[in-house]
């Protein structure tokens, strides 16, 4: 997936991840913080898409780090640092999915059936702006804005996403498409 | 080769494949072909590889504070030893605090297991009537099993003798009153279990302690030993909550256990009606 090339080198010690990431590994917090610092924007990002809520992707996010404390232990370098990490905060927020089934309002109860989304701007949309971008992802149905987001913005390969989400390749592939149409069909209004 | 022609309905159904570069060289060629030459499926196509592009250069976001001291109160969090002997510090090995819940979490599997446990060996071997779920269900909803209620309530194999039927009304009626939506501790909420919770214990101890004589021995062991599980469940979930206050994981534990602590005290006091 996309995410494997990235290595993330602290700006403020100079230490790379890995360092970080072994210290942590045998208990040092000092160390875990800044692996945390280094790391919390993006796994944000990931948590903030794929459930399309703010505060509830920041509740996400510190259960992302204290799983990753707990679990480091277990880390061994066999893939990049961060695709590990990644790969954690989508089991937590898929695992959340589950376990909130009953409260289906916090990770949005509209049906999976949608197939228009709200207007995600009010002038033409021109390629590259973000931010209706951000809005139409956020409207789109909770299985195909998964999909959409571990596919086209995370970088993960259908396989990879069926098996997360328990699904077909297929599935995914067909999910993924929608989402794609419904999010033009969001930004051209 | 020669190429067959398509329309935008056959582009459509081949252009998830097409996108993702999936299709057979030859049909991928007839895709192009067609999408060269048609203004709808051009615009189509350039949308969603401009879609694409840019989900791909999406920049991370920044959460609205910072996470971190969270995260450290967290994985700081005390470990609540259960059933262990504690080690002194100077044998105590020098490792990372365990995860909290993951001990709390075992406690509550562990009170599950000894609850439903205990309940299937008092309804179905104990009485073997093989009325265990309409039972199990009846004392979620005892005072509802009077001689009043005729419709589809549970139905008890003897009437209920005056003290057993006022304790658990009782505790019925006050926990209906703190809550007319929750007729266990749920009605305790998010808080911390109140007074009337202790008393409806305390009613149903008094209870089960006078009948405790009527009970088969091994029966009677049973109840004791699963509620010194609990209690002790009970003293972790307190301990760690005065670490940790505002833990709605601890609440909601600490508030589970009281629950399974009430429906063994109605289930034992209901047993000598039964036997």
């Amino acid at each position: 997936m996309m995410v494997a090339t990235v290595d993330n080198t602290s700006l403020t010690t100079g230490r790379s991840d890995a360092e970080d990431v072994a210290l942590a590994a045998k208990g040092d917090r000092v160390a875990f913080e800044r692996v945390y610092r280094a790391h919390v924007n993006r796994v944000f990002a990931v948590c903030a898409r794929m459930v399309a809520d703010r505060t509830l992707a920041e509740e996400l996010t510190q259960d992302v780090f204290v799983r990753a404390w707990s679990k480091l232990e277990l880390y061994r370098g066999e893939s990049a640092f961060t695709t590990w990490l990644h790969r954690l905060a989508v089991n937590v927020v898929l695992n959340a999915r589950k376990s909130e089934g009953r409260n289906r309002t916090r990770f949005g109860s509209e049906p999976d059936e949608v197939d228009t989304l709200p207007h995600a701007r009010s002038s033409n949309w021109t390629p590259g702006m973000s931010l209706d971008l951000e809005a139409a992802i956020a409207g789109l149905p909770p299985g195909a804005r998964q999909v959409f987001v571990l596919h086209d913005v995370e970088g993960y390969k259908h396989e990879e996403i069926a098996e997360m989400l328990g699904i077909t390749a297929g599935g995914s592939k067909a999910q993924l498409h929608r989402a794609r149409l419904l999010l033009r069909e969001a930004l051209n209004r | 080769m020669m190429m067959h022609a398509m329309n935008c309905e056959a582009v459509d159904e081949r252009l998830a494949d097409y996108l993702d570069g999936d299709l057979a060289a030859s049909d991928e060629r007839a895709v192009k072909a067609h999408v060269a030459s048609c203004v709808r499926c051009t615009a189509l196509v350039r949308d969603i590889e401009e879609i694409r592009a840019n989900a791909s250069a999406l920049p991370e976001l920044t959460p609205s504070r910072d996470l971190w001291q969270g995260i450290a109160q967290s994985i700081e969090a005390p470990v609540i030893p259960f059933a262990a002997p504690r080690v002194s510090p100077a044998t105590e090995p020098n490792r990372r605090h365990a995860f909290n819940r993951v001990r709390l979490a075992a406690v509550a599997a562990a009170l599950v297991a000894v609850t439903a446990g205990v309940t299937y060996t008092l309804t179905v071997v104990g009485t073997g009537n093989g009325k265990a779920d309409r039972e199990i269900a009846g004392l979620s909803q005892p005072a509802r099993n009077t001689s009043t209620d005729t419709g589809a309530a549970p139905v008890m194999n003897a009437p209920l003798t005056s003290d057993v039927a006022a304790a658990i009304a009782d505790s019925t009626r006050q926990a209906d009153a703190a809550n007319p939506s929750a007729p266990t501790t749920q009605n305790v909420g998010n808080a911390p279990p109140t007074g009337t919770t202790s008393r409806e214990i305390d009613r149903l101890r008094e209870v089960f302690t006078r009948n405790r004589n009527q009970l088969d021995p091994r029966t009677a062991a049973i109840i004791e030993a699963n509620l010194k599980v609990i209690d002790e469940a009970i003293a972790q979930s307190k301990a760690a909550l005065s670490q940790d206050p505002a833990s709605q994981f601890l609440k909601d534990q600490l508030n589970g256990t009281l629950d399974k602590k009430l429906e063994l005290l109605r289930t034992a006091a209901l047993l000598p009606q039964r036997t």
